[in-house]
Protein backbone atom coordinates (compact mmCIF):
# COMPACT_ATOMS: atom_id res chain seq x y z
CA UNK A 1 0.00 0.00 0.00
CA UNK A 2 3.10 1.95 0.76
CA UNK A 3 3.88 4.90 -2.17
CA UNK A 4 7.43 4.57 -3.50
CA UNK A 5 8.03 8.74 -3.35
CA UNK A 6 6.45 12.02 -2.40
CA UNK A 7 5.36 13.80 -5.61
CA UNK A 8 7.53 16.68 -6.45
CA UNK A 9 4.50 17.97 -8.67
CA UNK A 10 6.12 21.54 -8.26
CA UNK A 11 9.87 20.95 -9.30
CA UNK A 12 10.90 22.21 -6.04
CA UNK A 13 13.68 19.59 -5.38
CA UNK A 14 15.72 19.69 -8.70
CA UNK A 15 19.10 19.64 -7.74
CA UNK A 16 21.17 22.99 -7.72
CA UNK A 17 24.72 21.53 -7.43
CA UNK A 18 26.84 24.66 -9.02
CA UNK A 19 26.58 28.08 -7.05
CA UNK A 20 28.79 31.08 -8.51
CA UNK A 21 28.55 34.74 -7.10
CA UNK A 22 28.09 37.45 -9.80
CA UNK A 23 28.46 40.97 -9.78
CA UNK A 24 25.55 42.99 -10.75
CA UNK A 25 25.14 46.69 -9.97
CA UNK A 26 23.34 46.01 -7.37
CA UNK A 27 26.13 44.13 -5.73
CA UNK A 28 26.92 40.55 -5.33
CA UNK A 29 24.68 37.90 -6.24
CA UNK A 30 25.28 33.86 -5.23
CA UNK A 31 23.18 31.95 -8.00
CA UNK A 32 22.51 28.43 -7.27
CA UNK A 33 21.87 26.62 -10.16
CA UNK A 34 21.21 23.27 -12.34
CA UNK A 35 23.50 25.54 -14.80
CA UNK A 36 26.96 25.45 -14.58
CA UNK A 37 27.46 28.24 -17.20
CA UNK A 38 26.29 30.82 -14.66
CA UNK A 39 30.10 29.94 -13.41
CA UNK A 40 31.74 32.32 -16.80
CA UNK A 41 30.49 34.97 -15.17
CA UNK A 42 31.50 34.94 -11.68
CA UNK A 43 33.64 37.33 -10.08
CA UNK A 44 37.08 35.20 -9.73
CA UNK A 45 38.35 36.78 -5.99
CA UNK A 46 34.44 36.88 -4.84
CA UNK A 47 33.82 34.88 -1.12
CA UNK A 48 31.35 31.91 -1.89
CA UNK A 49 29.67 34.23 1.34
CA UNK A 50 30.06 37.44 -0.40
CA UNK A 51 26.59 37.70 -1.70
CA UNK A 52 24.10 39.79 -0.38
CA UNK A 53 20.95 38.76 -2.76
CA UNK A 54 20.48 34.69 -3.16
CA UNK A 55 19.67 33.45 -6.16
CA UNK A 56 17.76 29.95 -7.40
CA UNK A 57 17.43 29.34 -11.17
CA UNK A 58 16.27 26.17 -11.77
CA UNK A 59 17.02 25.52 -16.35
CA UNK A 60 13.68 24.19 -17.29
CA UNK A 61 12.00 23.85 -21.19
CA UNK A 62 8.60 23.39 -20.15
CA UNK A 63 8.31 27.31 -18.77
CA UNK A 64 6.43 28.68 -21.26
CA UNK A 65 6.68 31.66 -23.77
CA UNK A 66 4.37 34.67 -24.05
CA UNK A 67 3.18 37.61 -26.46
CA UNK A 68 5.06 40.23 -24.00
CA UNK A 69 7.55 40.68 -21.13
CA UNK A 70 5.74 41.58 -18.12
CA UNK A 71 7.74 43.22 -14.72
CA UNK A 72 4.46 42.64 -12.24
CA UNK A 73 4.90 44.81 -8.73
CA UNK A 74 2.90 42.26 -6.03
CA UNK A 75 2.94 44.01 -2.96
CA UNK A 76 6.35 42.50 -1.79
CA UNK A 77 7.29 40.51 -4.54
CA UNK A 78 8.46 41.87 -8.10
CA UNK A 79 7.66 39.19 -10.46
CA UNK A 80 9.37 39.26 -14.36
CA UNK A 81 7.42 36.93 -16.66
CA UNK A 82 10.02 36.92 -19.72
CA UNK A 83 8.47 36.27 -23.22
CA UNK A 84 11.28 34.00 -24.22
CA UNK A 85 10.30 31.25 -21.93
CA UNK A 86 11.67 32.78 -17.97
CA UNK A 87 9.82 33.63 -14.74
CA UNK A 88 12.06 35.41 -11.88
CA UNK A 89 10.35 36.39 -8.88
CA UNK A 90 12.37 38.89 -6.78
CA UNK A 91 11.12 38.79 -2.90
CA UNK A 92 12.67 42.35 -2.00
CA UNK A 93 12.41 41.81 1.94
CA UNK A 94 14.09 38.24 1.72
CA UNK A 95 16.47 39.42 -0.76
CA UNK A 96 15.98 36.47 -2.87
CA UNK A 97 15.33 35.70 -6.57
CA UNK A 98 13.57 32.10 -7.64
CA UNK A 99 12.87 31.25 -11.22
CA UNK A 100 12.69 28.76 -13.79
CA UNK A 101 14.17 29.63 -17.97
CA UNK A 102 14.29 28.06 -21.16
CA UNK A 103 18.05 26.36 -21.84
CA UNK A 104 17.40 28.33 -24.84
CA UNK A 105 17.83 31.74 -22.75
CA UNK A 106 21.51 32.74 -22.84
CA UNK A 107 23.01 33.14 -19.43
CA UNK A 108 24.17 36.68 -20.03
CA UNK A 109 20.48 37.37 -21.18
CA UNK A 110 19.03 35.99 -17.57
CA UNK A 111 22.21 38.13 -15.89
CA UNK A 112 20.85 41.06 -17.96
CA UNK A 113 17.09 40.95 -16.58
CA UNK A 114 18.30 39.92 -12.95
CA UNK A 115 20.01 43.04 -12.76
CA UNK A 116 16.63 44.96 -14.36
CA UNK A 117 14.85 43.66 -11.71
CA UNK A 118 17.16 44.15 -9.14
CA UNK A 119 17.15 47.38 -9.91
CA UNK A 120 13.63 48.21 -10.13
CA UNK A 121 13.43 46.32 -6.99
CA UNK A 122 15.57 48.63 -5.43
CA UNK A 123 17.43 45.99 -3.47
CA UNK A 124 20.90 47.16 -4.32
CA UNK A 125 23.75 49.41 -2.39
CA UNK A 126 23.10 52.96 -2.86
CA UNK B 1 10.22 46.29 -24.42
CA UNK B 2 9.24 45.32 -20.94
CA UNK B 3 5.13 46.18 -19.85
CA UNK B 4 5.35 47.07 -15.95
CA UNK B 5 2.25 46.36 -14.69
CA UNK B 6 1.22 47.76 -11.09
CA UNK B 7 -1.87 45.83 -9.05
CA UNK B 8 -4.74 47.81 -9.80
CA UNK B 9 -6.47 49.88 -7.02
CA UNK B 10 -9.31 47.25 -5.34
CA UNK B 11 -12.65 48.40 -5.53
CA UNK B 12 -13.71 45.14 -4.00
CA UNK B 13 -13.21 43.02 -0.95
CA UNK B 14 -15.00 40.05 0.01
CA UNK B 15 -14.74 36.52 1.86
CA UNK B 16 -15.54 32.71 0.59
CA UNK B 17 -14.88 29.80 2.52
CA UNK B 18 -13.93 27.22 0.98
CA UNK B 19 -13.19 23.84 2.41
CA UNK B 20 -13.32 25.90 6.04
CA UNK B 21 -10.43 28.64 5.56
CA UNK B 22 -11.47 32.15 4.82
CA UNK B 23 -10.02 33.51 1.44
CA UNK B 24 -10.22 37.50 1.75
CA UNK B 25 -10.32 38.70 -1.83
CA UNK B 26 -9.35 41.89 -2.95
CA UNK B 27 -9.89 42.93 -6.64
CA UNK B 28 -10.65 45.32 -9.29
CA UNK B 29 -13.23 43.35 -10.80
CA UNK B 30 -16.49 43.23 -9.56
CA UNK B 31 -17.97 40.08 -11.58
CA UNK B 32 -15.27 37.79 -10.52
CA UNK B 33 -16.33 34.25 -8.35
CA UNK B 34 -19.47 35.88 -8.35
CA UNK B 35 -21.75 33.31 -7.19
CA UNK B 36 -19.17 30.69 -7.12
CA UNK B 37 -20.01 30.34 -3.57
CA UNK B 38 -23.03 30.53 -2.32
CA UNK B 39 -23.20 28.09 1.09
CA UNK B 40 -21.14 29.10 3.88
CA UNK B 41 -19.08 26.60 5.59
CA UNK B 42 -20.44 24.77 9.32
CA UNK B 43 -17.11 24.29 10.02
CA UNK B 44 -14.44 27.20 9.84
CA UNK B 45 -10.77 27.55 10.48
CA UNK B 46 -9.69 30.15 13.27
CA UNK B 47 -6.45 30.49 11.42
CA UNK B 48 -5.82 33.55 9.90
CA UNK B 49 -7.00 33.93 6.44
CA UNK B 50 -5.35 33.78 3.02
CA UNK B 51 -5.17 36.95 1.33
CA UNK B 52 -6.14 36.89 -2.58
CA UNK B 53 -5.23 39.97 -4.85
CA UNK B 54 -6.88 39.95 -8.11
CA UNK B 55 -5.69 42.86 -10.91
CA UNK B 56 -7.82 42.32 -14.10
CA UNK B 57 -5.79 43.82 -16.94
CA UNK B 58 -6.59 45.02 -20.05
CA UNK B 59 -3.25 45.00 -21.77
CA UNK B 60 -2.57 41.67 -20.98
CA UNK B 61 -1.82 39.93 -24.34
CA UNK B 62 -3.99 36.00 -24.55
CA UNK B 63 -2.20 33.08 -24.93
CA UNK B 64 -2.42 29.36 -25.52
CA UNK B 65 -0.05 28.24 -23.21
CA UNK B 66 -0.92 24.82 -21.71
CA UNK B 67 -1.30 25.18 -17.48
CA UNK B 68 1.69 25.70 -15.64
CA UNK B 69 2.87 24.98 -12.41
CA UNK B 70 6.27 25.76 -10.38
CA UNK B 71 7.28 25.92 -7.44
CA UNK B 72 10.61 27.24 -5.20
CA UNK B 73 11.47 27.33 -1.79
CA UNK B 74 8.14 29.79 0.03
CA UNK B 75 6.36 30.37 -3.73
CA UNK B 76 4.73 29.07 -6.35
CA UNK B 77 4.18 29.99 -9.50
CA UNK B 78 1.33 28.94 -11.85
CA UNK B 79 0.04 30.73 -15.32
CA UNK B 80 -2.95 29.40 -17.54
CA UNK B 81 -2.58 31.07 -20.58
CA UNK B 82 -1.87 35.00 -20.27
CA UNK B 83 -2.97 35.03 -16.50
CA UNK B 84 -0.04 34.25 -13.66
CA UNK B 85 -0.81 33.84 -9.63
CA UNK B 86 1.93 33.99 -7.07
CA UNK B 87 1.58 32.22 -4.01
CA UNK B 88 3.32 32.89 -1.28
CA UNK B 89 3.03 30.74 1.38
CA UNK B 90 5.15 32.06 3.59
CA UNK B 91 2.90 35.53 3.80
CA UNK B 92 -0.37 33.66 3.21
CA UNK B 93 -1.24 35.55 -0.39
CA UNK B 94 -1.47 35.14 -3.58
CA UNK B 95 -0.76 37.58 -6.40
CA UNK B 96 -3.45 37.33 -9.18
CA UNK B 97 -2.86 39.12 -12.43
CA UNK B 98 -5.43 38.01 -15.25
CA UNK B 99 -7.49 38.77 -18.47
CA UNK B 100 -10.72 40.20 -18.28
CA UNK B 101 -12.38 37.03 -19.95
CA UNK B 102 -10.43 34.60 -17.50
CA UNK B 103 -11.44 36.62 -14.03
CA UNK B 104 -15.08 35.92 -15.35
CA UNK B 105 -14.92 32.24 -15.79
CA UNK B 106 -16.51 31.01 -12.19
CA UNK B 107 -15.77 27.73 -12.92
CA UNK B 108 -12.39 27.83 -13.92
CA UNK B 109 -11.95 29.68 -10.45
CA UNK B 110 -14.02 27.13 -8.48
CA UNK B 111 -12.57 23.97 -10.47
CA UNK B 112 -8.84 24.79 -10.47
CA UNK B 113 -7.57 27.46 -9.00
CA UNK B 114 -9.03 27.69 -5.23
CA UNK B 115 -8.25 23.83 -4.96
CA UNK B 116 -4.86 24.33 -6.04
CA UNK B 117 -3.94 27.66 -4.13
CA UNK B 118 -5.96 25.63 -1.01
CA UNK B 119 -2.79 22.42 -1.92
CA UNK B 120 -0.19 24.99 -2.11
CA UNK B 121 -1.31 27.43 1.14
CA UNK B 122 -2.67 24.28 3.43
CA UNK B 123 0.19 23.57 5.24
CA UNK B 124 -0.02 27.61 6.23
CA UNK B 125 -3.63 27.81 7.13
CA UNK B 126 -4.18 24.29 9.51
CA UNK B 127 -5.81 22.57 5.94
CA UNK B 128 -4.28 19.37 5.58
CA UNK B 129 -5.23 18.30 1.37
CA UNK B 130 -6.02 14.36 1.55
CA UNK B 131 -6.04 12.35 -1.65
CA UNK B 132 -8.89 10.82 -1.02
CA UNK B 133 -12.53 10.45 -1.52
CA UNK B 134 -15.34 11.11 1.12
CA UNK B 135 -18.78 9.91 1.34
CA UNK B 136 -21.30 11.07 3.55
CA UNK B 137 -23.57 7.83 4.95
CA UNK B 138 -25.81 8.15 8.33
CA UNK B 139 -23.81 11.30 9.63
CA UNK B 140 -20.93 9.39 8.93
CA UNK B 141 -17.64 11.12 7.03
CA UNK B 142 -16.14 8.04 5.45
CA UNK B 143 -12.71 8.43 3.62
CA UNK B 144 -12.15 6.66 0.63
CA UNK B 145 -8.04 6.06 0.32
CA UNK B 146 -5.58 3.87 -2.06
CA UNK B 147 -2.91 4.88 -4.64
CA UNK B 148 -3.86 6.11 -8.01
CA UNK B 149 -5.70 3.30 -10.21
CA UNK B 150 -7.12 1.76 -7.02
CA UNK B 151 -10.55 2.69 -8.01
CA UNK B 152 -11.92 5.76 -5.55
CA UNK B 153 -13.82 7.41 -7.84
CA UNK B 154 -15.54 4.22 -9.19
CA UNK B 155 -15.93 2.72 -5.98
CA UNK B 156 -17.09 6.41 -4.57
CA UNK B 157 -19.41 6.57 -7.12
CA UNK B 158 -21.14 3.43 -7.01
CA UNK B 159 -21.39 3.91 -3.38
CA UNK B 160 -23.25 7.49 -3.90
CA UNK B 161 -25.69 5.08 -6.00
CA UNK B 162 -26.54 3.15 -3.24
CA UNK B 163 -28.02 6.37 -1.46
CA UNK B 164 -24.74 8.32 0.00
CA UNK B 165 -23.88 11.66 -0.30
CA UNK B 166 -20.70 12.23 -2.61
CA UNK B 167 -18.30 15.16 -0.82
CA UNK B 168 -15.37 14.49 -3.17
CA UNK B 169 -13.76 11.96 -5.17
CA UNK B 170 -10.31 12.49 -5.26
CA UNK B 171 -9.09 15.81 -3.05
CA UNK B 172 -10.57 15.88 0.56
CA UNK B 173 -9.48 18.54 2.13
CA UNK B 174 -9.06 18.13 6.36
CA UNK B 175 -8.61 20.61 9.12
CA UNK B 176 -9.10 20.29 12.93
CA UNK B 177 -11.89 22.01 15.01
CA UNK B 178 -13.53 21.96 18.31
CA UNK B 179 -15.44 19.08 17.34
CA UNK B 180 -12.87 17.45 15.74
CA UNK B 181 -11.54 16.34 12.05
CA UNK B 182 -13.63 18.03 9.65
CA UNK B 183 -13.61 17.28 5.76
CA UNK B 184 -14.46 18.97 3.37
CA UNK B 185 -15.03 18.93 -1.07
CA UNK B 186 -14.72 21.59 -3.07
CA UNK B 187 -17.52 21.09 -5.30
CA UNK B 188 -15.54 20.00 -8.43
CA UNK B 189 -16.42 17.86 -10.66
CA UNK B 190 -15.91 13.70 -10.83
CA UNK B 191 -13.56 12.68 -12.38
CA UNK B 192 -13.71 9.19 -14.48
CA UNK B 193 -12.06 7.69 -16.30
CA UNK B 194 -12.48 6.81 -20.06
CA UNK B 195 -13.43 2.59 -19.23
CA UNK B 196 -16.52 3.95 -16.67
CA UNK B 197 -18.89 4.55 -19.34
CA UNK B 198 -19.25 0.53 -19.03
CA UNK B 199 -20.34 0.71 -15.51
CA UNK B 200 -22.35 4.15 -15.44
CA UNK B 201 -24.63 4.41 -18.29
CA UNK B 202 -25.30 8.16 -18.03
CA UNK B 203 -21.68 8.48 -19.30
CA UNK B 204 -22.56 6.86 -23.02
CA UNK B 205 -23.92 10.46 -23.98
CA UNK B 206 -20.75 11.91 -22.95
CA UNK B 207 -17.48 12.29 -25.16
CA UNK B 208 -14.21 12.05 -22.17
CA UNK B 209 -12.24 15.21 -22.48
CA UNK B 210 -7.83 15.56 -21.81
CA UNK B 211 -8.08 16.40 -18.78
CA UNK B 212 -5.20 18.77 -16.32
CA UNK B 213 -3.01 15.67 -15.85
CA UNK B 214 -3.38 14.59 -19.35
CA UNK B 215 -5.90 11.31 -18.99
CA UNK B 216 -8.55 11.07 -20.83
CA UNK B 217 -11.64 11.23 -18.45
CA UNK B 218 -15.14 12.32 -17.52
CA UNK B 219 -15.45 15.36 -15.63
CA UNK B 220 -19.02 15.79 -14.58
CA UNK B 221 -21.15 17.06 -11.81
CA UNK B 222 -22.63 14.49 -9.58
CA UNK B 223 -25.64 15.97 -9.29
CA UNK B 224 -26.11 16.63 -12.38
CA UNK B 225 -25.04 14.26 -14.88
CA UNK B 226 -25.33 11.15 -12.46
CA UNK B 227 -28.12 12.48 -10.44
CA UNK B 228 -26.25 11.52 -6.83
CA UNK B 229 -26.72 13.25 -3.38
CA UNK B 230 -24.17 15.91 -2.91
CA UNK B 231 -22.44 17.76 0.09
CA UNK B 232 -19.49 19.68 1.37
CA UNK B 233 -18.56 18.82 4.67
CA UNK B 234 -18.51 15.21 7.54
CA UNK B 235 -17.11 14.61 10.38
CA UNK B 236 -14.86 11.58 9.21
CA UNK B 237 -15.78 8.49 11.01
CA UNK B 238 -13.97 5.85 9.25
CA UNK B 239 -11.49 5.23 6.66
CA UNK B 240 -11.30 2.70 3.82
CA UNK B 241 -8.25 1.92 1.53
CA UNK B 242 -8.98 0.36 -1.88
CA UNK B 243 -6.98 -2.14 -3.02
CA UNK B 244 -8.02 -4.54 -6.41
CA UNK B 245 -7.69 -8.16 -6.02
CA UNK B 246 -8.39 -11.07 -8.11
CA UNK B 247 -9.57 -13.30 -5.16
CA UNK B 248 -12.91 -12.63 -3.03
CA UNK B 249 -13.60 -9.36 -1.35
CA UNK B 250 -13.04 -8.82 2.24
CA UNK B 251 -12.14 -6.21 4.90
CA UNK B 252 -8.76 -6.31 6.65
CA UNK B 253 -8.36 -4.00 9.34
CA UNK B 254 -5.04 -1.48 9.53
CA UNK B 255 -2.71 -0.40 12.10
CA UNK B 256 -2.56 3.15 13.26
CA UNK B 257 0.92 3.36 12.11
CA UNK B 258 0.26 1.68 8.17
CA UNK B 259 -2.38 4.93 8.31
CA UNK B 260 0.07 7.61 8.83
CA UNK B 261 2.38 6.10 6.88
CA UNK B 262 0.83 6.06 3.80
CA UNK B 263 -0.51 9.43 4.06
CA UNK B 264 2.48 11.31 4.79
CA UNK B 265 4.09 9.76 1.66
CA UNK B 266 1.53 10.89 -0.30
CA UNK B 267 1.60 13.94 0.93
CA UNK B 268 3.98 16.77 -1.25
CA UNK B 269 7.01 17.02 0.38
CA UNK B 270 7.56 20.85 1.95
CA UNK B 271 11.13 22.29 1.37
CA UNK B 272 13.49 23.14 3.94
CA UNK B 273 12.29 26.71 4.09
CA UNK B 274 9.14 25.43 4.36
CA UNK B 275 9.63 22.79 7.25
CA UNK B 276 8.05 24.42 10.21
CA UNK B 277 4.33 23.91 8.74
CA UNK B 278 5.29 20.17 8.65
CA UNK B 279 3.76 20.24 12.33
CA UNK B 280 0.35 20.97 11.28
CA UNK B 281 0.26 18.16 8.58
CA UNK B 282 1.57 15.84 11.77
CA UNK B 283 -0.67 16.64 14.12
CA UNK B 284 -3.85 16.39 11.45
CA UNK B 285 -2.37 12.86 10.39
CA UNK B 286 -2.11 11.82 13.76
CA UNK B 287 -5.41 12.72 14.34
CA UNK B 288 -6.77 11.20 11.57
CA UNK B 289 -4.79 7.79 12.09
CA UNK B 290 -6.92 7.12 15.24
CA UNK B 291 -10.06 6.50 13.21
CA UNK B 292 -11.01 3.09 12.09
CA UNK B 293 -9.21 2.00 8.84
CA UNK B 294 -9.66 -1.07 7.00
CA UNK B 295 -8.19 -2.35 3.70
CA UNK B 296 -11.10 -3.11 1.18
CA UNK B 297 -9.61 -5.36 -1.31
CA UNK B 298 -12.59 -6.34 -3.93
CA UNK B 299 -12.57 -7.46 -7.66
CA UNK B 300 -15.34 -7.57 -10.11
CA UNK B 301 -17.57 -4.35 -10.68
CA UNK B 302 -17.86 -0.88 -8.91
CA UNK B 303 -21.32 -1.55 -8.13
CA UNK B 304 -20.46 -5.11 -6.70
CA UNK B 305 -17.56 -4.02 -4.67
CA UNK B 306 -19.88 -1.12 -2.66
CA UNK B 307 -22.78 -3.93 -2.24
CA UNK B 308 -20.28 -5.83 -0.66
CA UNK B 309 -18.58 -2.70 1.05
CA UNK B 310 -21.98 -1.52 1.85
CA UNK B 311 -23.67 -4.66 3.52
CA UNK B 312 -20.35 -4.89 5.54
CA UNK B 313 -21.03 -1.63 6.97
CA UNK B 314 -24.44 -2.60 7.57
CA UNK B 315 -23.13 -5.12 9.64
CA UNK B 316 -20.95 -3.18 11.60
Amino acid sequence: MSVAQSPDLLRRFVPTPYYSVVETSSGPVGIRSNDGAFSYHRKPEAAPDAATINCVLIRDDSVPTRPQTLLLEQGDLLTLLIAEGAHLHLDGPKKEILGFARNSLDTLVILYWIERLLTHGGTGHE
Amino acid sequence: MTLVLRERAILKTFDITPAGVRIRIRTNCESILKNAYSSRSRNVSTCAPIDLYVSVMDDLEESNSAPYFRGLHHLVYMSFGASSFVIDVLRRTVHATVTKEFATRAGVWRERIIPIILGVLGPSVGLMPLHAACLLWRDRGILLAGVSGAGKSTLAVALAKHGMSIISDDWTYVHTTDRGLSCHGLGVPVKLLADAALHFRELNALEPQVSLNGELAYEVDPAVTLQLRTTSECLPKQIIFLKRTSGPACLIPLSRSTVFKFFLENAERLPSQLEHLEETRLAILARLSQLPASTFHYSGTPQSGAETLLRWMEEQ
